[in-house]
């Protein structure tokens, strides 16, 4: 099995998966392939999602610590 | 020669069939850290009308000069977004065989830092062909503090799909 590295997550495909920027075939393969569509679509916006929470999360964090360092100082 | 009926679910798994791929043609440029990408919204309507944005379609709707980036990023902080509007079935009279075919699009992609828009439309029935041709190109750029979009004019251009606009985008800014 091929992977499709993002930045957050790791997604298994098909070794005839294709590579690169063939756009054109990538989605050919995608029309052909519904089922490994929607799947590889499926996990990617689950990871994005929390990807992106755990980002707010630490914006938020971070921004409360500044915070009360500042009130600390004063 | 008589059309063949379709059944509506035979158009919606067609429609579905279409639009998940999209999303699919938008990981390379991730992959390849090149961009990072927000989900797709996709919906089928019982009448078996299918539409996706990227990333949804309040956020193309309100794309002006202040706009932050979404969609497809890019690192120097331009951004791509799209919608399109499809149906499975005969495009025309003539057509013998059914196939997908949009209705609508919009591929909008924006440099902030450069001011600098464009946009490929179409759209049915607004405006006098000879200054809203069915199938157009805005190339725009914005005066500092503009907060909307100057219209005109409208190139005439070919019918485009999403992969046209990812390649020149990909040839000329990446």
């Amino acid at each position: 099995m091929k992977k499709l590295v993002f930045p957050f997550v790791e997604i298994e495909v098909p070794d005839d998966f294709p590579d690169g920027f063939d756009l054109e075939a990538t989605f050919n393969y995608g029309m052909e392939h519904p089922e490994v569509t929607k799947r590889v679509n499926r996990e990617y916006n689950k990871a994005y999602r929390k990807w992106m929470k755990n980002k707010r999360n630490k914006c938020a964090q971070t921004s409360l610590e500044s915070e009360k360092a500042e009130a600390r100082s004063q | 020669m008589p059309k063949r009926a379709l059944s509506l679910k035979k158009q919606k798994h067609e429609v579905s069939k279409y639009l998940h791929p999209l999303q699919l043609q938008l990981y390379p440029f991730v992959t390849s850290g090149r961009a990072t990408l927000d989900p797709l919204t996709i919906a089928i309507s019982n009448e078996g009308i299918g539409e996706v944005y990227l990333p949804s379609r309040a956020d193309f709707e309100k794309m002006n000069p202040k706009s932050d980036p979404t969609g497809l990023i890019f690192p120097d902080g331009a951004f791509l977004v799209f919608y399109e509007i499809v149906r499975f079935g005969y495009r025309d009279e003539r057509t013998v065989e059914p196939t997908i075919y949009r209705l609508k699009y919009g591929y909008h992609y924006q440099r902030n830092a450069d001011h600098f828009y464009f946009r490929f439309d179409h759209h049915l029935g607004i405006g006098e062909p000879e200054t809203h041709p069915l199938y157009h190109l805005h190339a725009a750029g914005w005066l500092p503090g503009a907060t909307s979009f100057h219209e005109g004019p409208r190139f005439q251009v070919d019918e485009i799909k999403l992969a046209d606009v990812l390649r020149l985008i990909q040839v000329t800014y990446l």
